[in-house]
């Protein structure tokens, strides 16, 4: 089921805009709401009912007569390749031309005419995001902001950081699941105070020992792990923090003209990794309880979390792919907060440089305070 | 292109020129500095009134003296004392050092053993420069190493040891004052922070363990502090041992000084 939102005025087609947060033609510049725009009908199977859908706007005639047609060819008969639903091929309702996809993508472009398309038997049923962050950074935004970062890499090279070789620069909704957690965490441990004063000859230290224990209740909301197979998870996780005053109920003519994902892996799959990060935190917290003391040794610590939460949810990230001495690096950018994240190439000269001046410096230093002190 | 290569390449060699002669002049220079305060060294440096020494024991001690204050870069000297006519303590010394002063017999930077034989006390001082480098304790710790020696009447063998003592003292530089020490030292840290720069460089993680906990659900439930008991230990506070001056001594010439004496 392809999706492709039309300009109710031109017929051109839409797509959305960071900047006024609304469907924009490209044609004739006229803006729509987002919630104004048409819910596609799930042409095959029935969509999960409840489940924190959105409430479903009704359609209005006028708009479904601009909806131009489309079809899905059925997979052809000895064909190997395509399999069940991932086997789907999806044509353009503009061209005419088959919408080249991976098994996961959600939302794309035309390959020959470039309109923007959205396949929304992929975003319907279990696979169905619940939220998403809309675009903030629009395209020439982080354009701007790649090239400055670029520019202010002290151990970048030079070449580098011109930052005029930007292979391709894509706007994309990576699949992340929300967990909310909540647990209990309990310690009993031996804590110390101590504190020394002097008295005539002698230097007293004081050691006073407490049997201290601690019950806490945690809360953990909306931690988000990428659920995309293609994503680097150290990445990603570096991405963050995403504002979470932006979410918003998934609607899919948030997608026009970006790039989407459905998740690889399932809230349940991804469950270990998200309890080995709060546990982490938890241990932080945990620990954070017990003040006012100047040594603590733990005799118990017992951590218990459960899930009670996952939402599956879009994330907003422009992906980067720089050219540079033959080979490509890759930069993820928050498509909210405008963060970049990912390993720029380190030049050597500038590095000896950095250390020999450091280096320098320090011994100068440390000789002057030598010379002048002693 | 090649002539930027070039000029960085030029670049290069003369930040690595640059850098040794930084690292030569400044290791030397302590030891340019001190070589250049000294002043030439004539005179006497053993006044032996109470007469423990004999005329060849004299010389010799005055000629190793002499030798070992030019290591020390300060003036080392002997003295002794038959009758002080007053009590045991720093008096004597420091006038004696007053009186060289101002008649321009004894070396601003000195450092000084008298030997009051009624009194049977010992007295090191240190002045000027030699203030700083022998402290008080630094003075008792010479005091101990020749203090058997006193005791058995082998003055000449006691003098001799004040004398490598003072010069031990006068040259001694804690190891963390070397200059490859301190070359390591900032080699380290060059090589620690430009590691974090790399490692950093490709952006850090800025949430915490506080991002995602959720304040109004979470807290403490229940908690315990109970008192068990108190141990108490004691140690000797250590001797003041301020490097940054001797003790707090004037001679009543208005000579800072540093002070160690005892009964032999």
């Amino acid at each position: 089921m392809v999706v492709q939102y039309k300009c109710p005025g031109c017929g051109a087609d839409m797509r959305y805009d960071a900047a006024t947060k609304k469907l924009r033609c490209g044609s004739c510049g006229k803006r729509m709401e987002i919630d104004d725009m048409p819910r596609p009908e799930p042409d095959t199977e029935e969509e999960d009912a409840g489940r924190d859908a959105p409430e479903v706007e009704l359609f209005r005639g006028e708009d479904i007569a601009d909806e131009a047609e489309f079809e899905r060819i059925e997979r052809e008969a000895g064909s190997s390749v395509f399999d069940g639903q991932e086997g789907s091929q999806y044509v353009c309702n503009n061209c005419g031309a088959v919408v080249i996809t991976t098994t996961d993508t959600t939302a794309t472009n035309c390959s020959f005419c470039g309109a923007p398309v959205v396949l929304g038997d992929r975003l319907s049923g279990k696979k169905a995001p619940v939220w998403l962050i809309p675009f903030r950074v629009d395209k020439e935004q982080a354009i701007s902001a790649f090239r400055k970062w670029c520019g202010n890499g002290k151990l970048t090279p030079k070449d580098f950081m011109t930052a005029d070789r930007i292979k391709n620069i894509t706007g994309m909704y990576v699949p992340f699941w929300l967990y909310d957690m909540d647990g209990t965490g309990e310690a009993d441990c031996t804590a110390t105070r101590v504190r020394s004063y002097s008295r005539g000859d002698y230097i007293y230290t004081e050691t006073k020992y407490y049997h201290v224990y601690r019950r806490v209740h945690m809360t953990y909301a909306k931690v988000p792990v990428d659920a995309s197979e293609k994503m680097n998870d150290e990445l990603m996780d570096k991405l963050e923090p995403f504002s979470y005053s932006e979410l918003t109920h998934f609607n899919m003519p948030y997608l026009a003209g970006y790039l989407a994902e459905q998740y690889n892996y399932d809230d349940k799959e991804l469950l270990p990794r998200v309890k080995e990060r709060v546990n982490r935190y938890a241990n932080e917290y945990l620990a954070s309880t017990i003040k006012g003391y100047s040594g603590v040794i733990y005799h118990r610590k017992d951590i218990h979390l459960n899930p009670v939460n996952a939402r599956y949810t879009l994330l907003p990230v422009w992906m980067v792919c720089y050219d540079y001495h033959d080979s490509e690096h890759i930069f993820a950018m928050n498509g909210q907060t405008g963060k970049i994240v990912g390993k720029p190439p380190l030049s050597k000269q500038k590095m000896a440089m950095w250390f020999a001046g450091i280096s320098a410096g320090v011994f100068a230093l440390l000789r002057l305070v030598t010379m002048f002190f002693v | 292109m090649r002539k930027g290569k070039n000029r960085k390449m030029a670049l290069a060699k003369f930040l690595c020129v640059l850098c040794s002669v930084l690292f030569a002049v400044l290791s030397m220079a302590p030891q340019i500095l001190a070589q250049a305060a000294v002043p030439a060294r004539e005179g006497v440096y053993v006044y032996d009134e109470a007469e423990l020494l004999t005329v060849s024991e004299r010389n010799s001690l005055g000629d190793y003296l002499e030798k070992q204050g030019e290591k020390a870069g300060c003036g080392i000297y002997v003295v002794t004392v038959s009758d002080t006519g007053m009590g045991a303590g720093d008096r004597y010394l420091e006038d004696f050092y007053d009186y060289g002063y101002d008649t321009g017999q004894i070396d601003v930077d000195a450092v000084l053993i008298c030997v009051d034989m009624k009194n049977r006390y010992v007295n090191v001082q240190a002045y000027g420069k030699a203030e700083k480098k022998i402290p008080d304790a630094t003075g008792e710790k010479i005091i101990d190493a020749l203090f058997d020696e006193l005791r058995a009447g082998d003055y000449y063998r006691a003098f001799r040891i004040f004398a490598d003592r003072a010069e031990h003292y006068m040259n001694y530089v804690p190891i963390y004052l070397r200059a490859w020490v301190q070359l390591v030292a900032a080699l380290v840290i060059g090589g620690i922070v430009v590691g974090l720069m790399a490692s950093n460089s490709g952006g850090t993680m800025t949430v915490n363990a506080g991002t995602y906990l959720d304040g109004r659900y979470s807290g403490i439930r229940a908690r315990r502090d109970d008192y068990i008991r108190t141990s108490i230990t004691k140690r000797k506070k250590p001797q003041q041992n301020s490097s940054g001056g001797g003790g707090g001594h004037t001679s009543s010439g208005g000579h800072s000084h540093s002070s160690a004496g005892r009964h032999f």
